[in-house]
């Protein structure tokens, strides 16, 4: 299943965000709209393996795709582990993703 | 001293000769027979006497004695057993001799019959006594003299044969020598020439049976006089034989003559008489040699040469002059002129007599070949005897001079069919098209020599093939068909003549449909005893076969009314009809349907855009599809719609359809309307009845007047200002209800849909009897002249005795009935807000709800579920309404996609006043399904996709929340804990038309959020603002394709609708 979600988003782009490359180099240079599309397929899965790359993807450099993440995570049940990246992450940045990702709640 | 006994003894010497006294006559020679007598006489010269005295004569070979001549003293002497006593070898006893006594003996002898000549035969006689030793006389020699005689009557020659002295046979030559002589003949000689007409047989030459030749040194016909005996007794005879071979052929009669001359020493020759054998010759063919054969020997097909060869082979001994051979020929054989030849060459041909042939003479062990040739005549049944007679003949003509001779070959023959003569063939053209009729030839002709029985022609026949018939000479042969095959397909001949034709014909017809370019054969096979099976090859044809739609046969046509109304499905079936012979492949169907009507749902056919797609049709088969049109509203005007429709298809030309015209009509019908009380079975007298008539214009067209006429029956009391249309008081008219006025309600511009309730009271009038009917009829009348009545319910009166008494709570007694306190109930309207209805103003969602903002939100709810069916509430805690308002703020995309997640935050949580899962179902997916697309519209120039905005599960959620808000009624009940309700009212009719388009709407269209977006609250104004326009907006797309409504989402701004959600939320923002 994991393989197959990553499959699908397959395409090379540029910009390579280091937690896509390591699921692979095929998955290395999505776009930001696949990248979020492949964390919200993450979002749908239990496995550890999915939750250690959505956790990843809050570094991603797309803040989108960050929020996407953060939202994941949250929904996952690992609250704590958004606010713990986001008390080691602070900045304007760390702070709309927050802010997003209360309205979203 | 020898005893007399002794002398004479063979080999032993003679006796001295003292005594001369011995007289034998003859004296000198002898001849064979010839008498010899012998006389001794001795005298006793002493003196005393001889005692005992013995005499004795010999015997010399070649004498014999003459039994009894002997005498002794003159006297004869008798013999003793034969012989004389004088001969014995004691001697004579003759007694004593007195001296001086002479004594005489005598005997006689004959001489031997054959006695070699010169033979010398010595007599000697002695005597002897006891006192003397024997005394011998004197020998006296007699020479014999003797001849042989070989010619004589025993000496001949003679010459015969073991058979018939036929020429070529042994004859065998016998010469016989006998010596009819005295003594020997010495060296025989015989001269034997080999006779004329005869040969010599070497090695046959035998003298007593002897071998002789081998003495000879040569052979014996080339030894002249050879000797062939040494010696030749007298009395002897010796036979000397030869064989010979009589010449071949040799002239009958000839005489083969042996004849031999005979010689000796003693003898000078002399000739034989000859011997001669007569030669019986005769010409001969009656043996093996003579032959009379066939080539082939055993058998013989029609057609085929025969060489016939007679072998005359005179094996006779004698030539055979003119010979002749005839030859008779069985009928069916043909002889072959010219073809005849003798040894090898060919003779002259004879016209008459052609088969008798002058051979000649034919000597003996010649052979004359004489061949002919014949051909098998055909038609020949097989197995037939072919013979041939040979007859020879000859001369000369003895009784056995002719010989006949037969051989015979068996005719073999069979049936041909030759490929190139017997076959099948298409007639007509190589392509025939379905439900043709095609026609094939079969030809058989029988080449063969013999008739072909029990034939049975089988016919390999394409499925594709029927009304199969064969035909002969226009009759119709019965056709046969073998188990498990699909046609019929043989047909019993019988028999086929010997070079007979017979023709068949084969008709066909090609079954349609039938592939195209398939190739369709019918192949014939003819089965006979005799030959088995002969192929006969096949005919072929290739099918011209194509796929044909025709106007006539493939139509839109109504399927009920032929008329479109406005917001009405019109049901029209397209029916296609493959005519062609082929399957159609690819079947479309291009619809144009004019623009005021949009396709709606198509049944049957898979849709492509304006296209129909039918797949495969078969020939002969249908394609049917049901169209659903759907003439819009805006545009339900009364032109007709044309729906055009070209069909294609794989492989064939465009066939445009007849174009179906449309007539729409659009006409307002209140027909259906509902006229009921509360309470709606029975009444008490003086009780309050309140009615409702809800008329709806259940019709696609405006009415532009629409006058409600009611009459108030005497049975009922109106109570004044109590009526209302659509909860907005009207005027009473006087002191008669507005709808009991002349005019009535008028209702100017009705669009189709749109409803109007009006209510009222009235009082059931006291002095009813009990079980008094009360029914009101209500008269719409439109359009001049429609005057629908509408009759309500039937409402029965209860009525009982009562009497005046006294009333508590009154201070006095009143004469009177207790009855219902109309002060008591809450007027839903204060006087100060009835109003005129605007006359022109069509009756629609919201009309009369301009409410101002200070009516209490639990008067207006009330008044609009009445108004509309049912109510829903979405509740908020201050903080959740906080969070909405910032999220809405948020949102703010500029364009249509920001009213999506307005449509989320205020869907509401409750609707009608029973209880929804699937409300709640519908919230969650739709905060996961726009959050996310939330968050990816933040992405720099991100493209919404349709999964983006709908996925199936949404779908299946909105439905079954649609599904109940259709059959939802009354209104939420309030929330415990939410201190901000926002409330709304719809129409569940409404929903339930929404609900039913639904299931053939496309994922990512406006309908689903068309039909959500009338739950929104719209109990204020500024909700119901917003709430009508976001209606308006997405209805412009609920009946386009998704990719406008996504189109739209992403860029239609919509300036007057964004400004309705900021007064909305203002409004909630101020009450938060």
């Amino acid at each position: 299943m994991f393989k197959a979600i990553l499959a699908r988003f397959a395409p090379q782009r540029v910009d390579v965000p280091l937690w896509t490359a390591t699921a692979g180099e095929e998955f290395a240079h999505l776009c930001e709209a696949e990248r979020c599309d492949l964390v919200f397929a993450y979002a749908a899965l239990e496995d550890s393996q999915s939750l250690e790359m959505l956790e990843r993807a809050l570094d991603d450099p797309s803040e989108a795709v960050a929020l996407a993440a953060a939202r994941a995570v949250a929904t996952r049940g690992r609250s704590a582990a958004v606010e713990r990246y986001l008390e080691l992450h602070p900045g304007e940045r760390t702070r709309r993703i927050a802010a997003m990702l209360e309205l979203l709640a | 001293m020898r005893p007399l006994s002794e002398v004479f003894a063979p080999g032993a010497p003679t006796l001295p000769e003292r005594l001369r006294t011995l007289v034998v006559s003859p004296e000198r020679e002898l001849e064979p027979g010839m008498t010899v007598r012998a006389a001794f006489t001795f005298r006793n010269q002493g003196g005393a006497p001889a005692t005992g005295v013995r005499v004795r004569v010999n015997v010399p070979d070649g004498l014999i004695y003459l039994v009894g001549s002997g005498r002794l003293d003159g006297n004869d002497l008798d013999d003793e057993l034969g012989i004389s006593p004088l001969l014995s070898r004691p001697g004579a006893q003759i007694g004593d001799v007195a001296p001086g006594e002479e004594r005489r003996i005598e005997v006689a002898y004959s001489v031997a019959g054959a006695i070699e000549n010169g033979t010398t035969v010595e007599l000697q006689a002695a005597v002897a006594s006891f006192e003397l030793a024997p005394v011998g006389s004197n020998i006296v020699r007699l020479v014999v003299r003797s001849r042989p005689q070989l010619r004589n009557a025993l000496t001949r020659i003679a010459i015969e044969a073991p058979g018939d002295p036929l020429p070529g046979s042994e004859a065998l030559v016998t010469i016989r020598l006998h010596n009819a002589g005295e003594s020997s003949a010495r060296d025989v000689v015989v001269v034997a020439p080999i006779p004329e007409h005869a040969a010599y047989i070497p090695g046959t030459a035998r003298v007593n049976g002897r071998e002789f030749e081998r003495d000879l040194g040569t052979t014996f016909d080339r030894a002249y006089a050879p000797i062939v005996l040494r010696s030749l007794p007298a009395s002897a005879s010796a036979t000397l034989s030869y064989r010979l071979r009589i010449d071949s052929p040799l002239r009958d009669g000839s005489q083969v003559v042996a004849g031999a001359e005979v010689a000796s020493q003693e003898t000078a020759a002399f000739a034989l008489e000859v011997a001669s054998l007569t030669v019986v010759a005769a010409p001969d063919f009656s043996d093996e040699h003579t032959t009379f054969v066939a080539e082939p020997a055993h058998e013989a097909h029609p057609g085929e040469r025969v060489i016939l060869t007679l072998t005359a082979y005179n094996s006779g001994t004698a030539v055979a002059a003119r010979v002749t051979a005839s030859i008779e020929l069985d009928e069916r054989l043909v002889p072959v002129r010219g073809a005849s030849t003798i040894d090898g060459r060919t003779i002259r041909e004879r016209r008459k007599e052609p088969l008798r042939f002058q051979l000649g003479p034919i000597a003996a062990g010649d052979r004359v070949t004489l061949g002919t040739h014949a051909i098998v005549a055909s038609p020949l049944p097989d197995g037939t005897a072919l013979g041939a007679i040979a007859t020879l003949e000859w001369e000369p003509s003895r009784q056995s001079s002719a010989r006949r001779l037969e051989c015979s070959v068996v005719g073999r023959s069979e049936p041909a069919f030759p490929p190139r003569r017997n076959f099948i063939e298409a007639r007509g053209g190589a392509v025939v098209r379905p439900g043709t009729i095609v026609e094939a030839a079969i030809v058989l002709a029988n080449d063969g020599g013999a008739a072909a029985h029990d034939a049975v022609l089988h016919l390999r026949l394409d499925a594709a093939f029927e009304e199969i018939g064969v035909f002969e000479n226009n009759a119709r042969l019965n056709l046969d068909g073998a188990s498990g095959s699909l046609h019929a397909d043989t047909v019993e001949l019988g028999t086929l003549e010997a070079h007979a034709t017979r023709r068949l014909t084969i008709r066909a017809r090609v079954a349609s449909p039938c592939p195209d370019r398939s190739e369709l054969c019918i192949g014939a096979s003819l089965h006979t005893r005799e030959l088995g099976e002969t192929p006969l090859h096949d005919a072929i044809w290739r099918v011209d076969s194509h796929p044909a739609f025709s106007d006539e046969t493939s139509r839109l046509e109504f399927a009920d009314e032929p008329a479109l109304r406005p917001n009405q499905l019109a049901i029209v079936d397209v029916v296609v009809t493959n005519t062609g012979s082929d399957v159609a492949h690819n079947v479309r169907l291009r619809l144009y349907v004019s623009p005021e009507a949009r396709l709606e749902s198509v049944e049957g056919a898979t849709r492509e855009k304006s296209s129909l797609s039918f797949g495969e049709i078969r020939p002969g088969a249908h394609g049917q599809a049901r169209l659903g049109l759907r003439l819009l509203r805006s545009l339900a005007k009364e032109y007709p719609v044309t729906v055009d429709a070209v069909l294609t298809a794989d492989a064939m030309l465009p066939v445009p359809l007849q174009r179906l015209t449309i007539a729409t009509v659009a006409e307002p019908d209140f027909s259906i309307a509902s006229f009921r009380s509360e309470p709606a079975d029975a009444v008490d007298v003086g009780e309050t009845v309140e009615w409702l008539l809800n008329v709806r214009n259940g019709g696609d067209g405006i009415t532009h007047r629409a006058a409600i006429a009611i009459a108030i029956p005497d049975s009922l009391i109106y109570v004044p200002n109590s009526t209302t249309v659509n909860d907005v008081p009207v005027r009473d008219v006087g002191d008669a209800a507005p709808f009991a006025a002349p005019q009535g309600i008028v209702l100017n511009e009705v669009e189709p849909g749109v409803e109007a309730a009006i209510r009222w009271r009235t009082v059931v009038h006291n002095g009813l009897p009990a079980g008094t009917s009360v029914v009101q009829v209500a008269h719409v009348r439109y359009d001049g002249e429609r005057d629908d009545e509408i009759v309500s319910n039937e409402l029965k009166v209860r009525s009982g005795p009562v009497f005046a008494t006294a009333i508590p709570g009154l201070p006095f007694g009143l004469d009177g009935v207790l009855g219902p306190a109309l002060a008591g109930s809450q007027r839903a309207l204060a006087e100060d807000r009835f109003i005129q209805l605007p006359p022109a103003t069509p009756v629609g969602d919201g009309n009369g709800a301009l409410a101002p903002a200070q009516l209490t939100a639990g008067v207006v709810e009330e008044a609009m579920v009445r108004a509309r069916g049912a109510g829903t509430m979405a509740a908020f805690t201050p903080d959740r309404l906080n969070r909405t308002l910032r999220f809405l703020r948020e949102a703010r995309f500029d364009s249509l996609v920001t009213h999506l997640f307005a449509l989320r935050a205020f869907l509401p949580d409750a609707i009608g006043d029973g209880y929804s899962s699937a409300i709640a179902t519908l919230a969650d997916l739709l905060h996961e399904e726009l959050d996310r697309l939330f968050i990816k519209l933040r992405l720099p120039r991100y493209a919404i996709a349709p999964r983006d905005v709908e996925t199936p599960s949404l779908r299946s959620t909105i439905e079954a929340v649609l599904h109940d808000a259709a059959s939802a009624h009354g209104v939420p009940a309030d929330s415990p804990t939410a201190s901000i309700e926002l409330r709304g009212s719809f129409d569940p009719s409404e929903l339930q038309e929404f609900t039913e388009r639904l299931g053939s709407a496309e994922l990512a269209g406006a309908l689903p959020w068309a039909a959500l977006a009338r739950l929104l609250p719209d109990s204020l104004p500024p909700y119901a603002q917003y709430r009508t326009g976001l209606i308006d907006a997405l209805d412009d797309f609920v009946d386009s394709e998704s990719s406008d409504f996504i189109e739209a989402l992403q860029h239609r701004q919509d300036a007057a609708l964004d400004a309705a959600l900021d007064t909305m939320c203002a409004s909630l923002h101020a009450t938060a």
